[in-house]
């Protein structure tokens, strides 16, 4: 199975040939590894990679007691898995996986820096390189390999640890087991190729040198901004439609002539609807709102990219990649609201069911858009992430955010009367129960990953109780008095005459707001990610 | 603009990240791809491998290990790998500084190399020639080394001249001396691959010698037994682990050669004929039984039977030590106790057969050899009157010029500034504020010097900062010379790359200095080049055990190097005694210098990472190195840690009778022993040497950095 010793430099022989159906990969020995960490530098010779970038990356992992202790060291670059999520993921198509050897490699300035594939592979193998603004990663010195030259790191390993040998693609997607070994994660997520040999008889109580060192994620402020403001603004956009659909109802009630009421509206012989003549022009201001929060938010997700000017390529792949459908349902729910909101300003006559049409169109992409979003963290290398929790809390912010906002609007532009006030108690109902789910979820989701074995899930619970304890507590504690104080707040004010409802209401809107930013920043900085196994530093 | 083309993702630094194909190495990154490579030899250890640096409009931009060179087959460690950063590192000495009112000022080199001689000369004048010390490195090429003894002795007529390589490998020196009558390690790394059983003792080699791992991994057949207290990375990967007490490895090994003896598997012949003193040994071994000596070791009694057995058993036995028995006060002792097991068992001269000291620094055997400090050039005796005349000779001087005995060695110049004998000191190449023991004592005795020269390659580190002339040196890469491995491997060393600022290569200045004090016509009449010093030293070693007559400059760069002595010394069993017989040591095993204490209840054990080389004066500025080993940490097993309350990763303060570490990073980890801590010593941000004891081996003058007490405090 191995071609050739271990023969640097010039004396390498010419490369054993594939077979059809077989790869090239590494195969590396816990037990013969002295964590020297040449592989190391010398991938970033042969790379000319910065300090940060480590394509190739030795861990340690270590258990039992002195002077039974085992430390192994477990070097590990891209295992150029069959079944890699870094391209699954990939919204604009830029890896692929070569005919020749195997390698996954990626298109040369098709990346656009979005980093997708750094969630998506367990292994940390793509890097995001600051300097390029780009994703990079190993290629198996794909190069060096056509050419008969071993990788560097193979090349430079003093123990005879790491080699290169070939497999036979469609036995090892039957048996990957030898993928596996203490510290690394389960080679199922992606059928990684890298053959592992394990010493015999290890204890099971081996922890990795990185087990409590946690290191928060990015916290990726504009996609804090971008998530948090899509959902509001969807969340808006159907509170809108139900307020109109409400307000159509309690002008056309059921059993009422429709004749007669529209002569009421048209001709005026008739008081108008208490209240109904603002809300006529709430409904044409409202869109816009909302659309400024669709648009400010899909505006600060463009610099999420390392590579803005790109971000079209990002559409590319929409039939495979959630990242590429978010894209997708949330530019066509930012045309459709533009268009229908400039339709509604203007009342142009329009053919009947035209605007209801274009509202459910809006709901639709802006529903699919959020769930899209969702699906984007729902990936196996991001454990805290990848629940059914995730769309809950992105729907919840949005139907709590939203009903707020509208809710803002019609206050500022109404004397909440008894009249409309279905719509209010109506919005807020929803503020409420989407309010109690979001709370909900936070508090079933710190049961769970406490609750849990796992090394990143451990992580997780660690840095929201310790790290980040006053953060966690001030978000659970902001969106609790929200929740509390609208319904008694409404009340109060309303039968006191409601004078300053839109001052409490907008103080709710951006405490509530405030929260829903705060627990979107946890969400990114507590997600601890599957990867290979660390050092200690 | 740029900026602006990055942030809109137009510029990606393709040119940076391009890839093109080397003639020699293949497709690699076009950056890295030099205009020419320049054969040399790693500047860090002494394993001495053999390297391409490669060299792009003046730039050394990479290096590659050289795959026909015998040492290393074309690998590297990761701090060779990375060696061409050093070169064009941040924070290079660029010109010479005096200090001028409290602050160190440019100068031209003319006024700086007449201010060191004058105030040299002064000093000299006032207090006596001796008033003026020298401390030196083990990492100049062996040119320099012998000019700089010959400048110090001949010239400025002080024996106080000393190297780093005293806080080093001295005990080897001293227990190579005492047991077979001079310097020199008598094995090689090809012993590595054949040798049936190979015993480290106080080696963590996969740390601080990984390519000896290259040859260690052809041999398929060894048994591989480590001693050490701590659990190293070696000690892991070895076939038989003993876990003994710090301070014991003479009980060890006299325990070994008790059993060796009782189980019948000594040589009779081989301690006939090459060896004496095996009377006293035997008698003085009788009390070594298993049971004593486990009670000393800690180490199990069948422990003991087994390794005494695997020994004994082994066609071909080679023992290596490094710094785990040198740095000790019984360091020289020790080193005789595993010559004495060796020549005993006939493990001496042949292949696989050997004692052996894995040498620390690229250069120190060159200066063993030729510096002129321990030793007279070629291995020649102070106190033998024929080596003085012989050397008078060869220089043309009166026999009187020679000295007659060593000067003071490192330890005790640094006494002999604080009890005012000393008033001067050069310091080249060498960072004592990380490297010595006990650091508020160092502190002091460099207070009270009246002027303090430091040469070196990099400003500011620790050393230069508190110099009053600080002189700027080119480095590795710049310079051309020879260096000697730990095998007596000579190989040589080659400029690759222009000297940054106004830094001169050591060799120029001592020549300078030598031409200002008047002495350059006397001593190096006609120098002028690295070469014209070689070649007197091969003329001066000739005829002895160091013998270069016939290793030229020619012949090292056709031959990747070459073995002064052959592949093994001693393979006829003569050894360099009057007798020509080993002298077998009867030794016994002292207790620690400093033990654990209520107050201090830990033993402090210091050492290496694979990351890091010495004091990080280059290694901490080299990006790749600095990112995987950034900071100081102190190892705790968990059972203390708990009793502590501490958590990984907690910072602690760590304290001793002499001094203290304010910050360091608990690492709870298995591999060191309960009541044990370890530090690394090359961070001076959490120096471990403010902790250690200023207590030396009485022979060889090598401190005792491996054991002292402290205490552990939550901050």
């Amino acid at each position: 199975m191995e071609f050739g010793g271990r023969e640097p430099g010039l004396n390498e022989g010419p490369l054993i040939p594939l077979e059809s159906g077989e790869q090239y990969r590494f195969h590396f020995d816990m037990g013969k590894c002295i964590g020297c960490k040449c592989c190391e530098v010398a991938c970033h010779e042969q790379n000319n990679n910065p300090a940060d970038v480590q394509w190739r990356q030795v861990g340690e992992i270590e258990g039992g007691e002195f002077p039974k202790t085992t430390r192994l060291y477990v070097s590990m670059a891209c295992n150029h898995c069959l079944e890699p999520t870094c391209l699954t993921g990939c919204p604009t198509d830029t890896y692929y996986k070569d005919p020749i050897t195997g390698a996954v490699r990626m298109r040369a300035d098709s990346c656009i820096g979005c980093g997708y594939c750094t969630w998506n592979c367990p292994y940390e193998a793509p890097q995001f390189n600051p300097e390029r603004n780009m994703v990079t990663k190993c290629d198996l010195c794909h190069n060096r390999l056509v050419e008969g030259h071993l990788p560097a790191c193979v090349a430079a390993c003093p123990s005879g640890a790491i080699e290169i040998e070939k497999v036979n693609q469609g036995a090892w997607k039957q048996d990957h087991s030898q993928a596996n070994g203490p510290g690394v994660p389960e080679s199922s997520i992606t059928v990684s190729t890298t053959r592992l040999t394990v010493p015999p008889h290890l204890q099971a109580d081996l922890d990795r040198a990185d087990e409590y060192r946690l290191r928060p994620e990015k916290p990726h402020y504009s996609l804090i901004f971008m998530t948090v403001l899509t959902q509001l603004s969807v969340g808006g956009f159907l509170s809108l439609f139900l307020a109109e659909l409400l307000s159509h109802w309690m002008q056309h009630p059921p059993g009422a002539d429709p004749r007669q009421l529209s002569m009421t509206m048209a001709g005026g012989g008739l008081e108008p609807l208490a209240g109904a003549a603002p809300l006529q022009k709430f409904l044409q201001v409202g869109p816009f709102a909302m659309l400024g929060a669709a648009g400010l938010a899909l505006t600060t997700s463009v610099f999420h990219l390392g590579r803005p000017l790109f971000a079209w390529r990002a559409l590319k792949m929409w039939k495979r990649s959630w990242l590429s459908r978010e894209v997708l349902f949330f530019s066509l729910f930012a045309g459709l609201a533009s268009v229908y909101s400039i339709l509604r300003w203007r009342s142009l006559a329009l053919p009947p069911g035209t605007m209801e049409t274009l509202g459910v169109l809006v709901a639709m992409t802006g529903l699919a858009g959020i769930y899209s979003s969702a699906r984007i963290y729902m990936v196996p290398a991001r454990p805290s992430w990848n629940n059914i929790r995730t769309p809950i809390a992105f729907f919840s912010t949005g139907f709590l955010l939203g009903p707020l906002a509208i809710l803002l609007l019609f206050a500022a532009q109404s004397n909440l009367s008894q009249a409309v006030m279905l719509i209010g108690k109506t919005l807020v109902g929803i503020i409420l129960i989407a309010g109690f789910a979001q709370l909900g979820s936070i508090l079933v989701k710190l049961f769970y990953i406490i609750s849990r074995e796992e090394h990143e899930l451990r992580g997780t619970a660690k840095l929201l109780t310790q790290k980040f304890r006053t953060p966690f507590l001030s978000r659970i504690g902001s969106l609790l008095i929200t929740l509390i104080g609208i319904p008694l707040t409404l009340v109060g004010l309303l039968q006191s005459g409601g004078i300053g409802v839109p001052i409490w209401i907008g103080m709710f809107l951006f405490l509530a707001l405030g929260s829903e930013l705060l627990g979107r920043y946890l969400f990114f900085v507590s997600v601890v990610p599957k990867n290979r196994p660390e050092g200690y530093f | 603009m740029k900026s602006i083309l990055k942030f809109l993702g137009l510029d990606t630094a393709q040119e940076k990240y391009r890839y093109g194909y080397d003639p020699q190495y293949g497709y690699m990154s076009q950056a890295k791809i030099p205009d020419h490579w320049v054969p040399t030899t790693c500047g860090y250890c002494s394993v001495g491998c053999g390297m391409f640096l490669g060299v792009k409009e003046g730039r050394a931009v990479s290096v590659r290990g050289d795959p026909d060179h015998p040492v290393n087959e074309g690998v590297l460690c990761p701090k060779g790998l990375s060696e061409h950063h050093a070169i064009h590192a941040e924070g290079r000495a660029l010109y010479p500084l005096l200090k001028v009112k409290g602050k160190l000022r440019r100068l031209p080199w003319d006024q700086a190399l007449d201010t060191l001689v004058d105030r040299f000369v002064r000093i000299q004048r006032n207090y006596g020639s001796q008033a003026m010390g020298i401390l030196s490195t083990g990492q100049l090429v062996t040119e320099e080394f012998y000019t700089l003894g010959k400048l110090i002795q001949l010239g400025f007529k002080t024996t106080h001249y000393d190297g780093n390589t005293t806080l080093c490998m001295s005990s080897a020196v001293s227990g190579y001396k005492r047991s077979f009558g001079s310097d020199g390690p008598p094995g090689a790394y090809q012993d590595l691959e054949v040798a049936d059983v190979v015993f480290l003792i106080g080696a963590n080699i996969a740390d601080n010698h990984p390519i000896l791992w290259e040859h260690l991994k052809k041999n398929k057949n060894r048994t591989l037994i480590v001693a050490d207290p701590r659990l190293s990375k070696t000690a892991m990967m070895a076939d038989v682990y003993l876990p003994l007490q710090p301070h014991t490895d003479i009980a060890l090994i006299n325990g070994l050669m008790h059993l060796t003896i009782r189980n019948g598997r000594i040589d009779p012949d081989y301690i006939r004929e090459h060896t004496t003193g095996f009377q006293e040994l035997a008698a003085h071994l009788k009390k070594y039984t298993p049971e004593f000596v486990a009670k000393i070791t800690g180490l199990p009694t069948d422990l003991l039977e087994k390794t005494a057995l695997l020994y004994g058993n082994a066609k071909a036995a080679f023992t290596g030590w490094t710094m785990g028995v040198n740095h000790s006060t019984q360091g020289t002792e020790t080193v005789n106790a595993i010559n004495t097991l060796s020549l005993i068992t006939g493990n001496v001269g042949r292949p696989g057969a050997s004692p052996f000291s894995i040498t620390g620094q690229c250069n120190a055997m060159g200066t063993r050899e030729a510096g002129f400090t321990s030793s007279l050039p070629g291995y020649r005796k102070f106190e033998e009157a024929s080596h003085r005349e012989e050397l008078a000779r060869l220089w043309g001087v009166s026999v009187k010029e020679i000295p007659q005995k060593r000067g003071w060695a490192y330890p005790d110049i640094v006494e002999g500034i604080i009890k005012g004998v000393i008033k001067g000191l050069w310091v080249i190449g060498t960072n004592p504020f990380v490297s010595y023991p006990n650091q508020e004592l160092l502190h002091d005795a460099i207070s009270r010097l009246e002027f303090l020269v430091v040469q070196d390659g990099f400003h500011p580190t620790p050393t230069t900062e508190v110099a009053d002339l600080v002189l700027p040196a080119a480095i590795w890469g710049e310079k051309e010379g020879t260096f000697t491995n730990s095998e007596r491997r000579v190989s040589k060393v080659n400029r690759a790359v222009a000297a940054p600022g106004e830094a001169k290569t050591d060799f120029k200045i001592f020549l300078e200095v030598a031409k200002r004090l008047g002495c350059y016509e006397k001593l190096f009449a006609n120098w002028h080049t690295p070469k014209d010093a070689y070649d007197e030293w091969r003329l001066v070693s000739r005829g002895r055990l160091c013998d270069y007559w016939d290793i030229t400059y020619e012949k090292l760069e056709h031959e990747r190097g070459m073995q002064w002595g052959g592949a093994r010394l001693y393979t006829d069993g003569v050894f360099q005694t009057e007798d020509g017989k080993a002298k077998l040591w009867a030794i016994e095993c002292h207790e620690m210098p400093e033990k654990p204490s209520p107050g201090f209840p830990f033993i402090l054990n210091t050492g290496r990472t694979v990351e890091h080389w010495h004091t990080r004066t280059k290694t901490g500025r080299i990006e790749v190195l600095e990112k995987m080993s950034p900071e100081a940490w102190v190892e705790i097993n968990p059972a203390d840690a708990k009793k502590l309350k501490l958590a990984q990763h907690e910072a602690v303060r760590v304290l001793s009778q002499r001094g203290r570490i304010n910050k360091v990073h608990v690492r709870i980890t298995g591999i060191v022993q309960p009541g044990h801590v370890f530090i690394p010593f090359h961070y001076i941000e959490a120096c471990a040497n403010n902790l250690t004891v200023a207590e030396f081996d009485p022979i060889s003058r090598e401190p005792n950095y491996k054991q002292c007490a402290v205490r552990i405090e939550k901050i």
